[in-house]
């Protein structure tokens, strides 16, 4: 099975916003953000924008119709800056002209007059300020008091990890064109059509009706594109709204660096307790999430990084805290993996560093650990699966990694400069929103006359392959070609009240969704057939385009039938709602069941060192997931790999560093801000291992969501390379934090070094 | 005006010569399966293939339209991935990126087809290797690039050019429709239209002012350098070679006579730009751009390079005044670099490190001349970029260098003597700690390990 849009995309056929033909009379959009990270506006001068040619329209604050509050969570951001400014990049104004050059030039004459506050860029210093988003929360379970007392050894320290900028290669579009009464159409490059629509109509005071957003597919999202789509959107939108034209917004690769968020930066305290083997009793640790300056999604992304605060280990007595930081950067927000790989890296670091002072070793530590079937997590829920265990030791016999921590051994004594490391990640990632009432998806499929289907989810194809999945499990309950059916756009008009496609959850919610109103269809199509046929329905069944009484073909064919239950007045087209079962999460306690159930899997990584230049390669990964039963296993190893990859990047070549004096991003282009190439990219194998199966109507027809846990096994690559230093110098002190880059591995290295 | 084959279409357009092409093609003609990633030629989304009527037929090389001219295609095959197949079918590579899942959201992935298949059009032997060397400038934040290489493989493992019939063979299986055998002479036809350059700019291979001033130039004409014939030689004589501005980094990876001379530059230059750039970017550009870390400059003063400048010679290392200073004035215009062959024995050992080894701006750059016998260094001359105002040569280590038994003890004075000979200053490639550590990290590098590694 493929990646059906592919087809497109070689040819380069495929539509994204950007591409569409716009309508006559189009206005370009270009938005004037604030210049300084924190300050109050003394004066905004809009006269001579407004002035230059071509210009139809500036709007600013007060033109806006509705509420300027684009809030999702926590109703604390607005659409266009109004006295205060809290983040370089800000919208403040947009500018409408004829052409995108005339508005961009006339974006240049905005003159904005800001007495300047302090920027915070640290979420510590925020914490000190005591300014947080919302209160503190903790998950804890066990008495870690008493148990740190207990310890054979106790190791503290702190550890950080930086951002991560999302870099889809689309930046984030918009074309929204008038409709009559009022209405709007808005095409988005958005993860949240119905974000998109909420927020617009609450931006413009009209009801949710008027306004019908459409997606297509976005290039690339990653998370980038959940919340923060939302506000060049409704910009787009408040535009049409105010001049009655279309509107195109399309932001710059540099605009969209700088003015939109990232993955959080955090930074950590923390506590392990280890008794004399290594196994551990007690786990403390505080997570100070650089929230960015405004909600947007840090709240939830706090809460996964408490959900994952022990990665894929059991630990009885666990203190874990997260803290909200309100600083003056673009909103932070969701990416891949959504504050577990935060909570992760800090595990491990935790844990390498008990390694490094016991002499245990660190794969010791981590392997007596791992989870077990009928442990409980600290926020009440038991691991039922053996996931965890079992792909270790599958990692361990496919990478061969005693033979080949012999063969490091070996080559690091005879290499002066050149050496080599190997670690072992293993992941545990739950799967569900952790906003219960997010877990629920719809689908309405339509059987036309001639046999083809046509199918609408709130699922957004991002290049995931969501929509590929789905088609696959269609055109398996109806058993016909898979080229007979076609996943339309997401649209708000045919599924409405979507949740976002995110927490890696789309393909399972909204392929059931899918499902179930297929076999609505079905139902009734068989219904038909038995009356065509003149036999019992439930002997009836389709296969291979045919209607089957028992093991014998009918002579009815797909389409026959098809056209039969039409001319019997036969509602071809169903509806259907799927919501996730058997979750649950009591805030009040912290205790609950958040998901559906867990992903595991275990990654080996291999890199070597010039510890000389301070230069790394990443040679090979090989994983070890467990997906359950594989429904495409192309798109399967495309999400591992890819994932992989970007996970790396967040702990090698990806740094995100602001300027602490004035809040302003230093890498706001391509040329700062470095993503693996194809030369970086390392040889990756991978086993997939069916694992644990799923009950009925989770996950779709018994496979596992995939999109996020793969991301965290990039975590390896750090502590691998942690190895290799540390193999060149022994008596080597990590301050763990990521990412590691060839500047922070040389000085790391030579730290106290006289040559 | 501009005329040139769009594709398969004559096409005469009138509109400024400094126009990006991106621009016109995805507004113009609408094609817009040419995406817009970044517009710094750093993600490659827009990568298209260009064909110039040159000595040996069409010469095709794969260039970011972002950063083409439109003044650039004048005369010239302009492909773009809907010009690489005229119906339903898909080329070698299409097919293999889609059998593979080495196409996610699409967004990077025309792009990578025109990488492809411009180095099919434009490589002396095309080879599995080349196939992923082209790729060099191509960003995909989908698939890892584990499919991607598996789809390009699939391909070149069964790949082979019939010699001397290039067009042909890449017609015959199916890598370029069959209209391309026609182009030679249509391009022959086109009508002969010229832009009187009205603007007082010199713009070279573009590839770093039109980073900066794209929107700036999109309504000028600017006079190109790349046209004049009398800035594009490389050749050698009584001991000397002189390079024309105007040449590229793709010409110069290219030439037999350098690859003699400099065995190791060829691998090197993969680490400078990629291969989109490369096709664009000019020794001259390199060199006037001043940056303090431009990679041509640091190994040019380490060959002793000087440059022509009007009727003047000046020594590299003097042409470098301060921070973008250049003793040069406005309206004056580089026109060769060159250098004395080094003696035979000698090695040229260059070393980069950014924080992605290839595409990346280097935190330092260094490149060491020298030539060493039974462990004693003959003249050395060493340079670097990263740590001042300028490329540097390092004079005073290089002179402390020359003569000496290699030793610890050599190393380390020699280090000494170059962290006193610099100033780097703290920014986004590195803190000045690091790149002083870094350049005495490759210090010893380039005397331990030798050229290259």
């Amino acid at each position: 099975m493929k990646h059906f849009d592919a087809k497109l995309h070689v040819k380069g056929k495929s539509v994204f916003t950007a591409d569409i033909p716009v309508p006559e009379g189009t206005l370009y959009a270009a938005v004037f953000v604030s210049p300084c990270a924190h300050g109050n506006i003394l004066e905004l001068d809009t006269a001579k924008a407004l002035a230059s040619p071509g210009v139809v329209r500036v709007v600013t604050a007060e033109q806006i119709p509705g509420e300027n509050e684009i809030g999702n969570i926590v109703m604390d951001e607005p659409l266009l800056a109004e006295n205060t400014v809290h983040f370089t990049g800000e919208p403040v104004a947009v500018v409408l002209a004829e052409t995108r050059l005339q508005a961009y030039n006339a974006v240049k004459l905005i003159s904005m007059t800001v007495q300047e506050l302090h920027p915070v860029t640290d979420p510590r210093e925020a914490a000190r300020l005591g300014d947080f988003i919302v209160p503190p929360r903790t998950f804890s379970c066990g008495d870690t008091k008493k148990a740190f007392d207990e310890c054979s050894y106790v190791v503290e320290g702190t550890a950080e990890s930086g951002g991560q900028e999302h870099l889809y290669l689309e930046t984030q579009s918009t074309l929204c064109v008038p409709q009559e009464g009022g209405a709007l159409h808005i095409t988005s490059s958005t993860q949240s059509p119905s974000y998109v629509q909420k927020i617009a109509a609450r931006v413009l005071g009209i009801p949710i009706h008027l306004i019908q957003v459409d997606v297509l597919r976005l290039g690339g999202a990653f998370g980038g594109k959940e919340d923060q789509a939302t506000p060049w959107a409704v910009m787009a939108a408040l535009g049409s709204h105010l001049t009655g034209r279309p509107v195109k917004l399309v932001l710059t690769r540099h605009e969209d660096l700088v003015n939109t968020g990232k993955r959080h930066p955090y930074s950590y305290d923390y506590k392990i307790g280890l008794d004399s083997q290594g196994k551990i009793l007690a786990w403390k640790v505080d997570y100070y999430q650089n929230s960015g300056a405004v909600s947007d999604l840090s709240t939830a992304i706090l809460e996964r990084s408490l959900f994952h605060s022990t990665g894929s280990y059991f630990i009885p007595n666990v203190v874990a805290t997260g803290y909200c930081c309100r600083t003056n950067l673009a909103p932070n927000t969701a990416f891949r993996g959504f504050g577990g790989p935060q909570a992760m890296f800090v595990m491990e670091a935790a844990i390498h560093k008990a390694a490094m002072e016991t002499g245990i070793p660190v794969e010791t530590i981590q392997r007596i650990n791992l989870l077990k079937p009928g442990n409980t997590f600290p926020y009440g829920m038991e691991y039922t699966a053996n996931e965890a265990r079992s792909s270790w030791k599958l990692a361990e016999r496919f990478a061969k990694t005693d033979q080949k921590r012999s063969a490091i051994i070996e080559f690091n004594s005879s290499s002066r400069y050149m050496k080599k490391g190997i670690s072992m990640m293993p992941v545990c990632f739950g799967i569900s929103f952790t906003t219960t009432f997010l877990n629920q998806a719809s689908a309405l499929v339509h059987v036309y006359t001639d046999g083809s289907v046509g199918i609408s989810t709130g699922a957004v194809e991002m290049g995931q392959g969501v929509n590929s999945r789905i088609r696959q499990v269609v055109s398996e309950v109806f058993s016909i070609p898979v080229e007979q059916t076609r996943v339309e756009s997401t649209n708000t008009s045919r599924t409405a009240n979507t949740s976002p496609t995110a927490a890696s959850s789309a393909a399972d919610m909204n392929g059931n969704a899918a499902l179930a109103a297929c076999r609505e269809i079905k139902g009734r199509l068989l219904k038909t057939a038995a009356a065509e046929l003149g036999c019992a329905q439930d002997k009836l069944n389709l296969r291979n385009s045919s209607v089957w009484n028992g093991t014998t073909r009918t002579d009815l064919t797909w389409n026959q039938l098809v056209t039969k239950a039409y001319m019997s007045r036969t509602d071809l087209s169903s509806h259907a709602h799927y919501a996730t079962p058997g979750i649950y999460f009591d805030k009040t306690t912290e205790k609950g069941k958040p998901f559906a159930y867990h992903v595991a899997g275990t990654a080996v990584t291999e890199v070597t060192v010039d510890c000389l230049l301070g230069t790394y390669r990443i040679d090979r990964v090989s994983i070890v997931h467990h997906g359950g039963k594989q429904l495409n296993s192309l798109l399967d190893r495309g999400q591992v790999e890819g994932a992989l990859l970007q996970g790396i990047g967040w702990v090698t070549m990806e740094q995100l560093d602001w300027n602490t004096e004035n809040g302003r991003l230093l890498a706001d282009s391509l040329a700062t801000y470095k993503v693996p190439d194809i030369n970086f990219a390392p040889d990756v194998d991978i086993v997939f291992a069916e694992g644990e199966v799923l009950p009925d109507g989770v996950g779709l027809k018994g496979s596992k969501a995939i999109g996020e846990p793969p991301f965290m096994y990039g975590i390896g690559a750090w502590f691998a390379i942690a190895s290799a230093m540390k193999s060149y110098r022994p008596d080597i002190s990590f301050d763990y934090v990521a990412p590691m880059t060839p500047e922070r591995l040389l000085m790391t290295l030579t730290a106290g070094n006289k040559s | 005006m501009i005329s040139f084959l769009c594709n398969n279409s004559e096409t005469t357009v009138d509109c400024a010569e400094g126009l990006p092409v991106l621009d016109w093609i995805r507004s113009q003609p609408h094609l817009p399966g040419t995406k817009e990633g970044c517009r710094e030629g750093d993600c490659g989304a827009c990568t298209v293939v260009v064909g110039r009527p040159g000595a040996h037929g069409v010469e095709y090389s794969a260039v970011c339209s972002c950063l083409l001219p439109m003044g650039e295609i004048n005369g010239c095959h302009l492909v773009t991935i809907e010009g690489l197949t005229t119906g339903d079918e898909l080329t070698p590579f299409q097919q293999s990126f889609y059998s593979e899942g080495a196409s996610q959201c699409g967004f990077c992935t025309p792009g990578m087809i025109m990488s492809l298949t411009g180095n099919l059009l434009g490589t002396e032997r095309p080879s599995s290797s080349t196939a992923m060397e082209s790729l060099d400038g191509n960003i995909c934040r989908c698939t890892g690039y584990v499919a991607v290489k598996r789809a390009v493989d699939n391909v070149m493992n069964r790949f082979s050019l019939k010699s001397g019939q290039r067009i042909e063979s890449l017609i015959e299986d199916g890598h370029i429709p069959p209209y391309f055998s026609t182009v030679e002479e249509r391009l022959k036809q086109l009508p002969s239209v010229t832009t009187p350059n009205t603007d007082s700019i010199a713009v070279a291979g573009g590839t770093d002012i039109y980073v900066r001033s794209s929107e700036k130039l999109s309504g000028k004409n600017p006079e190109f350098l790349t046209r004049r014939d009398d800035l594009k030689f490389i050749r050698k004589s009584n001991g000397t070679v002189e390079i024309g501005a105007a040449v590229t980094l793709k010409q110069l990876r290219e030439s037999q006579m350098l690859a003699e001379i400099l065995p190791g530059l060829k691998d090197f230059l993969l680490k400078v730009s990629s291969t989109q750039i490369r096709s664009r970017a000019t020794v001259g550009g390199n060199i006037v751009n001043a940056s303090p870390i431009a990679d041509m400059a640091v190994i040019l003063l380490a060959l002793d390079a000087a440059v022509a400048v009007s009727e003047r010679s000046i020594p590299l290392h003097r042409f470098y005044l301060g921070y973008k200073k250049l003793d040069m004035s406005s309206g004056e215009i580089l026109t060769a670099v060159s250098f004395p062959v080094p003696d035979s024995g000698s090695v040229l050992s260059s070393l980069k490190v950014s924080k992605r080894e290839f595409l990346d701006i280097a935190s330092v750059n260094s490149s060491m001349l020298f030539t060493v016998e039974k462990g004693v260094l003959g003249s050395v001359r060493l340079s670097a970029g990263g740590v001042a105002p300028v490329p540097l040569l390092l004079e005073k280590t290089g002179a402390f260098l020359s003569g000496k038994t290699i030793s610890e003890e050599t190393i380390n004075t020699a280090c000494a003597i170059a962290v006193d000979e610099i100033a780097p200053i703290s920014d986004i490639r590195g803190s000045s700690e690091y790149k002083t550590q870094l350049l005495k990290a490759q210090i010893r590098a380039h005397i331990t390990r030798g050229p290259n590694r």
